[in-house]
C-alpha cells in the first residue's frame, strides 16, 4: 500500500508540474455524439417527475442501444443519467408506499434497463441509491409489481416496462440488501419479536426470498436478476440461517423441477442462482451449505435436463468449479512459472539511481530473488513442504474430472468456462496433482477424442499457460500435440470440421507467447513456426489464416531471433491473408522461398491440401504447389512427381483428381524451369491418360471431376511434349478428348478443347492428311449430322482450337457448316442456343486462324475464286448479323441473348479482321486492278453500328453492357481505325471513351444513346432497340427509356447535341423538330417485325404510350399515311389472336387512331365494334370502355348530337362481359349509327381457331373465362 | 460465441492495451521503450525488427510496440486477435532538418482507416539536447491542431535519457484509452 501511494503522490506531482489541466480537458472530449438529446430527456423526465410521452423515450432507448458494441463509451455518463431517475424512482417508492403510481415507474426503469443492457449491470448499479430507509419502501414496491397482473408480452417493441421495472427494482434490492446493519434492525415489523433470536429469519428478508423464488422460475430476465439478488443477499454474515433455508428450498425445487416441465426454466434460475452465491460467499460462510450443493450439482449434471440446456450445463460448471475453490484453500504456490511484467512507475521513479543492475531482472528467464516485484521463474525447491499441507477433500477429484468432461461439452460457452475453472482450480494445487491435470488435459488432445475435446483441451492449455501454471517442462511434450491440433481437420461426410480446433491451438501458440520467456520458448518455436505458417498461408478459413499469422507476429514480437521473422511477418499479415488466392499463390511462395519452411509447406500441400474435400480448394493446391517447384525442382522432379503419381489411380476420387492437377501442373512448371525428365519418368506420364482410361475412371460418381483434370493434364503434357512412342497412346489421348468433348457439361468441354489444341500443336503439326481427317472432318460431320446436342456444341468448339493447317483444305466447308449451325432451326426440338453460341465463337476463331495462315492464304482465291477475306465480308458477317437477331426463346428464358452476346464480340474481333486486312489487301487488289473493291463500306458499318445501338438500348442489362462496351471499342479502337461510319465523330462525342460507363445501368445509357435518333442512318435500329425498352415490362426501365425520348423529342437533346458539328450535313434537311420521321420509323417497325410478338405488343405499348404523352397527333409527327399503315398492322396482328396482352394494346392503339379524322377513324371505329363482338368478354369490356371514352371526347366529330346520345347510352348500359348472343342487338344498332355495314363488323366463326369449343364460347361464359386466366398463365 | 470475441472479453477483463511506438529513425522509440521498462540504455543500436513488451501501469497491462524502421508498418496495425488502442508517435525535436519529413510520415500514418480511433501522444523526444525544440514549437511544425476534431492527442516533451516526462505522457495515454474502453474507477 506504501508502494501505491509513494506512486500516486509521485504523479501527482508530476502533473502539478506539468501544464495544469491539459490531460483533463483532452478527457472530456466526448466519443457519445447524442448525449444532448439524452441530457434533454434525463432533464426533462427529472422535470416532469419521470412522466414524458412513450416516442421520447423509445428515441432515447434507440440511441443508447446503438452503444450496444461499446458500451463503456456511455459509462462518462451513466452517473448523470442513472442518479436522477433512480432520485425520482426513490422519492416514489418512499412517498406513496401504498399506491405508488406504476406508470411512470415502468418508464423511468425502461430507460435504466436499456442502460442495464448497454453497460451491464455491474456498472450501473454502481449509482444506485442506498439508503438503509430506502429498503422496506423497495420491497414494498416490488411486492405491488409483483402482484399486478401481466398483460404484456416480452417483446420489446410491445413492452409497457412491467417487466423492466421488476428487473430494476430487483437489482436496486441488491444494493439496498449490502446495509451495514442487521437487516433485523431494520425491519420494521420485526420490532415486537424479540431481537435477541437471531435464528429467525426477518420478515422483509422473507418477502424478498418468497418474491426472488418466484422469479427464479420466470423464462424473462429476472431469472437473472433475482439471482444477483440472492447472492447478495444470503452471503451476508447475519444470513446463515436464511442461506441454510434457501438451499432446503432449491432441493425441493430441483426435484419438483425434474419432475414437471416448468424446470425448463427454474432448474437454470436455480442452478444460477446458487453459482452467484458461490461467488459472492466467502469460504466459511459457504462451507456449511457446501455438500447440499455439490449433492444438486452431481444430481443435475447427469440428468436429462442438463444434456438439453445449455443455460443449465453453463452453471453446472460455474457452480461446480466454485464448489472446488471452497474446498481447497487458496495458497501462494510456489512452482508456478511467473514472467514478470515490469510496473513502469517504478521503473521510471528510480531513474534516479541510474546504477541499477537492469539486465539482471530482464534478460534471465530463471531467478529466485524473493520479494522482489520482478520475480520470474521455477521455483519449486519448496515442493516436499506443499506435499505435506495437502487436505484434499474426496469431492474435490469428483469436481476435476466433472470439469474435464465438461471441456468436452458440445458447447463452446461451456467448453470455455470449464477451461477456466480448470485453470483456477489447478492454481491451487500442489506440483503433482497440478501435473496430473495437465495431463489429463493432455489426453484430450488425441485422436481418439472428439472434436470438442480438442477445442476444450486448447483452451485449457491456453488458460493454464496464462496462469503460468503449465510449467515450462511440460512444454516439451505439450508442443507436439499444439502442432497436430494446428492442423486438425476430420472428414464428416462432404465437408469436414476443424476450423474451430485449428483456431484455439493458434490461440494456445499466441498465449505461449506471451507467458514465456524467450529462453524457454527458443527450442519449441523452431517446432511451431513452421506449423503456424503452413496454416496461416494454407488454411482454408480466412479466421484460422489470421488467427496463425497473429499468434507467429506475436512469437517473433516478443521471442524475437528467429530466422527470417521480420520479413515474415511483413508478408504474411492481416491483410494479404484475407484472399485465399492470395495466401496460397502469393504469401506461401514468398514463405517458401526460405528453406526452413519450404518442406514443411510442401508437404502440407501434398498431405492435406491436395486432396481436400472441396475441389475448389485441390485445384488452387495444384496451382501453388507447382508455383513452390522453382525452388527445388531435383526435389519435385523425384520425390514429389513419384508420389503424386502413384495416387493417380488411387481409388479415393478428392486424392486421384488432385494428384493428377497437382501432376500436371508440376510438370508444367518444371519443364518451365529447364527440368529434364528421365526417359523412364516420360514413359510413365505417357502412359498415365491410357491408364486412367483402362481404369474407368470418368464413371460413376466424380466421373465428370475426373474428365475436366484429365484434360487438364493432356493440355500440360502436350505444352511440354511428352513423346508419345506409340500411335495407340495418341489414339486413346484423342479419343479422350473427343469423349470429353461431347460431354453435356459446359466446363468439361471447355477444358477438352483447351486440351485438344494443345494437343494438335504439339503432336499433329505438320499436319497429315489422316490427322486432319480424324480430327477436322470427324467434328464436321458430328456438327452436320449428329443427334446429340451436346455432341453438337462439343464440335463447333472444337473448331476453335484447329490450326490453320487443319482449317485450310475444308475451310468452305466449314464456314458453311458453322453458318448452318448459327442458323435458327424451324423445328424447336432442333434448336440449340448452346452450339450456335459456340457456332459463332468458332466461326470467328476460324476467320482469325485463315487470317494467321498469312496473306498469301488469306486474300488469294484458293480454289474456285474466293479468298477467305470476301468469304468473311460476305457469309460470315452474315452469319454474324443473323446470330445478333437470335431472339429465340426456350424454358430457360430469352436463350437467344446469348447467341447474341457471342455474336456481338465476334463481330467486333472480325470487323478489326476486316479492317486490318484491308492494308495488305488493297496493295495486292490494286496490281489486280480490283482497285474499287472496298472491303468495308457504308452499308456494313450501319448494319454494324445500328444493331449495336439496337442491343445497346434494349432490356437485358448483361446485353446492354456488351454492347455498349464494344460500341465504345468500335469508335474509339486502338489497333485499326474503322472507316465508313456514319457521323463517327458525332458518335464518339455521345459515346466517349469512358470506362466507368455503367452500360447495365439504364440511367446510365438511355441519356447518352437516345440522342443517336438525330442521325437518319440509325433511326431504324436504335428505335426498334428502344421499344422493346419502353413497351416492355421492366417498370423502371420502361420510365427511364420513356424519359430520354420524350425529352429528346422535345427538342432537348437537340440542343445538346448541338456541339456536335456534323459533317455529313444531314441533319439539315431534316430538322429535330419535324417528327414526320418518328411516325414512319414505328409503322416500319410494325411491318418489318409482323406478327413477331415479342417486338410488335410492345410496339404498340410504345405507340399507345406516345398518344398519352401527346406526342401524336399534336407534333403532326403521324401523318394520314403512317396511321393507316399501323391501323392495317393492328387489323392483321389481331386477326385471331389469342393473346389478350396483344389484344389489349392493340385496343389501345385503336382508340387512338379513332379520334383521327377521315377514313383512319371511321376505320378504326368499325374495328373496336368488331372487338365489341370478341369471344373474350375482357376484351369487349375494355373495347366498350375505350369506345365510351373517345365518344365523350370527340363523339361530335363522328355524330349528330342526339345520335351521340343515344350511342353513349348504348355503349354505357350494355353489360358487354354478358355472352355474345345477348349483346348482338346492341351491337348492331352502334353499327347503324356509325354508318357501318353490318357485315363488316361481324365476327366469323371460322375465325375462332381450330380446337376452340365454338358452342361453348356462346354458352358458358364461365369457360371462356377459364380459357382467358390460361390465357394470361 | 467464437474464440475472437473471447479474447476480447479477456482483454477487457485484464485490462489490456495495445500501443504502437512509432517514429522516424533514431528519434529514439526503443530507448524510450527501455527505458520504462527499466532496462539499460546505453548501447542502442537502430532496430531491425520489432519488439513486443509488456508492462505495468496502475492497473493496465500495456502491450507496447516497439516497432523499428520498418518501411511498411501496415502488419502492425492490426492482427485477427486485436486493435491498436494507442499511437505513440517519438519526435527527435533537435533533428530540425527531418522535421518536415516527420509530419509528412505522421499525417499519413494517421489517413490509415484502422488506426482512427487510437489515441495520439507525440513524444517531443531529446529535450535534453540544448537547440531542440519546445513541445508547443513542435506541434505547431507537425500541425496537430488540424485534427482537433478527429482524434485525441497530446504533445508532451520529454528525455528518454534522463526519463524525465515520460510518465506524463504515458498517464496521458492511458488514461485516454481507458476513458475509452475501460471504465476509470
Amino acid at each position: 500500500m506504501d508502494a501505491e501511494a509513494a506512486e500516486a503522490e509521485e504523479l501527482r506531482r508530476q502533473l502539478a508540474n506539468a501544464e495544469p489541466d491539459e490531460c483533463s480537458v483532452a478527457l472530456k472530449r466526448s466519443f457519445v455524439l447524442e448525449w444532448k438529446v439524452l441530457e434533454a430527456l434525463i432533464s426533462a423526465m427529472v422535470s416532469g417527475d419521470g412522466d414524458v410521452p412513450m416516442p421520447e423515450i423509445k428515441k432515447a432507448q434507440l440511441i443508447m442501444e446503438k452503444y450496444q458494441e461499446q458500451g463503456q463509451l456511455l459509462e462518462p455518463y451513466l452517473e448523470s443519467m442513472v442518479c436522477p431517475l433512480m432520485e425520482i424512482l426513490r422519492k416514489q417508492a418512499s412517498a406513496n408506499t401504498g399506491n405508488p403510481s406504476l406508470g411512470t415507474m415502468k418508464k423511468i426503469c425502461s430507460v435504466i434497463y436499456t442502460l442495464v443492457t448497454v453497460c451491464g449491470y455491474k456498472t450501473v448499479i454502481k449509482f444506485f441509491p442506498h439508503h438503509v430507509s430506502d429498503l422496506e419502501p423497495a420491497v414494498e414496491l416490488l411486492q405491488s409489481c409483483h402482484s399486478e397482473i401481466e398483460e404484456t408480452s416480452i417483446l420489446r417493441e410491445e413492452s409497457t416496462g412491467q417487466w423492466e421495472t421488476k428487473c430494476c427494482l430487483l437489482l436496486w434490492l441488491s444494493i439496498l440488501v449490502l446495509v451495514p446493519f442487521d437487516i433485523a434492525s431494520v425491519d420494521s415489523s420485526f420490532t415486537e419479536i424479540d431481537l435477541t433470536v437471531s435464528r429467525v429469519v426477518p420478515p422483509l428478508v422473507g418477502k424478498i426470498l418468497t418474491l426472488c423464488k418466484d422469479y427464479l422460475a420466470s423464462p424473462g430476465p429476472m431469472r437473472e436478476m433475482a439471482g444477483v439478488l440472492l447472492s447478495r443477499l444470503l452471503t451476508r454474515p447475519d444470513m446463515p440461517t436464511a442461506l441454510r433455508d434457501f438451499m432446503t428450498w432449491t432441493q425441493q425445487a430441483l426435484a419438483a423441477a425434474l419432475e414437471n416441465s416448468a424446470g425448463v426454466f427454474l432448474a437454470p434460475g436455480v442452478m444460477g442462482a446458487v453459482a452467484a452465491i458461490f461467488k459472492a460467499g466467502d469460504r466459511d460462510i459457504l462451507y456449511p451449505v457446501t455438500p447440499t450443493a455439490w449433492e444438486e450439482a452431481s444430481q443435475l449434471s447427469k440428468s436429462s435436463l442438463a444434456t438439453q440446456s445449455l443455460l443449465l450445463r453453463k452453471f453446472l460448471v460455474k457452480l461446480v468449479q466454485r464448489i472446488g475453490l471452497v474446498y481447497l484453500p487458496p495458497r501462494t504456490i510456489s512452482w508456478q512459472y511467473k514472467a514478470a511484467d515490469s510496473v513502469i512507475m517504478q521503473n521510471l521513479s528510480s531513474t534516479s539511481h541510474q546504477d541499477l543492475p537492469f539486465g539482471s531482472s530482464s534478460t534471465t528467464g530463471l531467478s529466485h530473488i524473493a520479494g522482489n516485484a520482478n520475480e520470474r521463474g521455477v521455483n519449486s525447491n519448496s515442493q516436499a513442504v506443499e506435499d505435506d499441507d495437502v487436505d484434499m477433500v474426496n469431492e474435490v477429484e469428483d469436481i476435476i474430472g466433472h470439469l474435464l468432461t465438461s471441456l468436452k461439452d458440445k458447447d463452446t460457452v461451456v467448453r470455455w468456462s470449464a477451461a477456466k475453472g480448470v485453470g483456477r482450480i489447478t492454481g491451487r494445487l500442489t506440483l503433482g496433482l497440478a501435473d496430473e491435470i495437465v495431463a489429463s488435459v493432455l489426453e484430450l488432445l488425441s485422436p481418439t477424442q472428439g472434436d470438442g475435446a480438442w477445442h476444450g483441451g486448447c483452451l485449457a492449455l491456453a488458460e493454464l499457460a496464462r496462469r503460468g501454471l503449465l510449467i515450462p517442462s511440460r512444454l516439451a511434450e505439450v508442443v507436439p500435440l499444439i502442432v497436430n491440433a494446428l492442423h486438425y481437420d476430420v472428414r464428416r461426410g462432404s465437408h469436414s470440421i476443424g476450423a474451430h480446433v485449428r483456431d484455439a491451438a493458434a490461440y494456445v501458440c499466441w498465449a505461449f507467447a506471451r507467458a514465456y520467456s524467450p529462453s524457454i520458448m527458443k527450442g519449441h518455436l523452431i517446432k511451431l513456426a513452421p506449423a503456424l505458417l503452413t496454416v496461416a498461408c494454407y488454411d482454408r478459413e480466412v479466421n484460422c489464416r489470421r488467427a496463425a499469422s497473429a499468434a507467429f507476429q506475436e512469437n517473433i514480437g516478443r521471442q524475437g531471433g528467429y530466422p527470417h521473422g521480420i520479413d515474415l511477418v511483413n508478408a504474411a499479415d492481416y491483410f494479404s491473408l484475407a484472399s485465399r488466392p492470395n495466401a496460397y499463390c502469393t504469401v506461401a511462395v514468398y514463405v517458401a522461398q526460405f528453406q526452413e519452411y519450404r518442406l514443411p509447406m510442401i508437404t502440407e500441400l501434398l498431405d492435406t491440401k491436395i486432396c481436400h474435400w472441396e475441389r475448389g480448394l485441390r485445384e488452387l493446391s495444384a496451382k501453388a504447389l507447382s508455383l513452390l517447384v522453382r525452388y527445388d525442382m531435383d526435389f519435385f522432379g523425384s520425390e514429389v512427381l513419384d508420389k503424386l503419381l502413384s495416387w493417380i489411380l488411387s481409388a479415393d476420387l478428392n486424392l486421384r483428381h488432385g494428384a493428377t492437377l497437382a501432376s500436371a501442373e508440376v510438370i508444367l512448371s518444371l519443364k518451365n524451369i529447364g527440368f529434364i525428365c528421365s526417359q523412364e519418368k516420360e514413359r510413365a506420364l505417357a502412359d498415365i491418360v491410357p491408364a486412367i482410361e483402362k481404369a474407368r475412371l470418368y464413371r460413376g460418381k466424380g466421373g465428370e471431376i475426373m474428365r475436366a483434370a484429365v484434360s487438364r493434364f493432356i493440355e500440360c503434357e502436350a505444352l511440354i511434349q511428352i513423346p508419345l512412342t506409340t500411335n495407340a497412346q495418341k489414339k486413346t489421348i484423342l479419343d479422350t478428348i473427343s469423349e470429353n468433348l461431347r460431354h453435356p457439361n459446359g466446363q468439361i468441354q471447355d477444358c477438352a478443347v483447351a486440351a485438344l489444341k494443345a494437343f494438335i500443336r504439339g503432336y499433329m503439326v505438320p499436319a497429315k492428311s489422316v490427322n486432319i481427317e480424324r480430327v477436322t472432318l470427324k467434328h464436321l460431320q458430328i456438327l452436320q449430322k449428329d443427334e446429340n446436342p451436346a455432341a453438337r456444341r462439343g464440335s463447333a468448339l472444337a473448331f476453335t482450337a484447329l490450326p490453320h493447317s487443319f482449317l485450310l483444305p475444308h475451310w468452305k466447308e466449314i464456314v458453311a457448316t458453322l453458318g448452318k449451325a448459327i442458323h435458327l432451326q424451324e423445328n424447336l426440338d432442333e434448336r440449340d442456343a448452346e452450339t450456335r453460341v459456340n457456332a459463332v465463337r468458332a466461326l470467328v476463331a476460324v476467320c482469325k486462324s485463315l487470317y494467321d495462315a498469312g496473306s498469301e492464304v488469306w486474300i488469294s482465291s484458293l480454289d474456285s475464286g474466293k479468298s477467305p477475306l470476301s468469304v468473311l465480308k460476305g457469309q460470315v458477317m452474315e452469319s454474324l448479323f443473323e446470330a445478333l437477331d437470335d431472339y429465340a426463346v426456350d424454358n430457360r428464358g430469352d436463350v437467344g441473348s446469348w447467341v447474341r452476346e457471342a455474336a456481338i464480340e465476334g463481330l467486333k474481333q472480325c470487323t478489326e479482321l476486316l479492317c486490318s486486312a484491308m492494308g495488305p489487301s488493297k496493295e495486292s487488289m490494286r496490281q489486280k486492278g480490283e482497285d474499287d473493291l472496298t472491303w468495308f463500306d457504308h452499308a456494313l458499318t450501319v448494319r454494324l453500328v445500328g444493331g449495336l445501338i439496337k442491343q445497346a438500348l434494349e432490356k437485358i442489362n448483361r446485353v446492354r453492357d456488351v454492347a455498349g462496351r464494344t460500341l465504345q471499342n468500335i469508335l474509339h479502337n486502338k489497333l485499326v481505325d474503322i472507316p465508313c461510319i456514319p457521323h463517327k465523330e458525332a458518335l464518339k462525342i455521345l459515346i466517349p471513351e469512358d470506362n466507368t460507363i455503367n452500360w447495365g445501368a439504364p440511367d446510365d445509357v438511355f441519356p447518352r444513346l437516345v440522342p443517336v435518333l438525330q442521325f437518319p442512318v440509325y433511326r431504324m435500329h436504335a428505335m426498334s432497340g428502344l421499344v422493346i425498352s419502353i413497351g416492355g415490362l421492366g417498370d423502371s426501365l420502361g420510365k427511364v427509356s420513356l424519359s430520354c425520348l420524350l425529352d429528346f423529342l422535345q427538342g432537348e437533346h437537340a440542343s445538346l447535341g448541338l456541339c456536335i458539328k456534323d459533317t455529313d450535313n444531314l441533319l439539315q434537311d431534316n430538322s429535330i423538330n419535324d417528327l414526320t420521321w418518328l411516325g414512319k420509323v414505328l409503322t416500319s417497325i410494325t411491318e418489318t417485325y409482323a406478327s413477331n410478338d415479342r417486338v410488335i405488343v410492345p410496339t404498340y405499348k410504345s405507340i399507345d404510350l406516345l398518344y398519352s404523352k401527346r406526342v401524336f397527333p399534336d407534333t403532326q409527327a403521324m401523318d394520314h399515311d403512317c396511321a393507316l399503315r399501323i391501323l392495317a398492322s393492328v387489323k392483321e396482328e389481331l386477326h385471331g389472336s389469342k393473346d389478350i396482352v396483344k389484344i389489349m394494346a392493340g385496343i389501345n392503339v385503336l382508340s387512338h387512331l379513332a379520334s383521327m379524322m377521315g377514313s383512319v377513324g371511321m376505320e378504326s371505329i368499325s374495328q373496336m365494334l368488331k372487338l365489341l363482338g370478341h369471344r373474350y368478354p375482357k376484351v369487349r369490356k375494355t373495347c366498350a370502355e375505350q369506345l365510351y371514352i373517345l365518344l365523350l371526347q370527340k363523339g361530335e366529330e363522328f355524330l349528330k348530337p342526339d345520335e351521340l346520345e343515344r350511342a353513349e347510352d348504348l355503349v354505357s348500359e350494355t353489360v358487354w362481359d354478358a355472352p355474345v348472343d345477348r349483346i348482338k342487338d346492341e351491337r348492331e344498332q352502334l353499327a347503324l349509327l356509325f354508318k357501318i355495314q353490318k357485315e363488316d363488323i361481324a365476327v366469323r366463326a371460322s375465325k375462332i381457331p381450330q380446337g376452340w369449343p365454338l358452342n361453348s364460347a356462346a354458352h358458358d361464359e364461365n369457360a371462356s373465362y377459364a380459357a382467358l386466366l390460361n390465357e394470361l398463365r | 460465441m467464437g474464440l475472437l470475441s473471447i479474447i476480447r472479453k479477456v482483454k477487457k477483463k485484464e485490462k489490456e492495451m495495445r500501443i504502437l511506438m512509432v517514429g522516424l529513425d533514431n528519434a529514439g522509440k526503443t530507448t524510450i521503450v527501455k527505458r520504462i521498462n527499466g532496462e539499460d540504455t546505453s548501447g542502442i543500436s537502430p532496430t531491425l525488427g520489432f519488439n513486443i513488451k509488456t508492462m505495468q501501469y496502475k492497473s493496465f497491462r500495456l502491450n507496447i510496440w516497439d516497432v523499428g524502421g520498418q518501411k511498411t508498418l501496415r502488419s502492425y496495425w492490426r492482427n485477427y486477435y486485436e486493435q491498436t488502442d494507442g499511437l505513440v508517435w517519438v519526435v527527435d525535436s533537435s533533428d530540425l532538418r527531418r522535421l518536415d519529413d516527420c509530419r509528412a510520415e505522421l499525417h499519413n500514418l494517421l489517413k490509415e482507416e484502422r488506426l482512427s480511433g487510437a489515441s495520439l501522444l507525440v513524444l517531443a523526444n531529446k529535450q535534453d539536447i540544448r537547440g531542440a525544440l519546445k513541445p508547443a514549437e513542435i506541434a505547431k511544425v507537425l500541425n496537430l491542431e488540424a485534427m482537433d476534431n478527429s482524434r485525441h492527442w497530446q504533445i508532451v516533451g520529454c528525455s528518454a535519457v534522463t526519463g524525465e516526462g515520460l510518465l506524463f505522457g504515458f498517464d496521458w495515454l492511458v488514461s485516454d484509452i481507458a476513458s475509452r474502453i475501460y471504465v476509470l474507477e
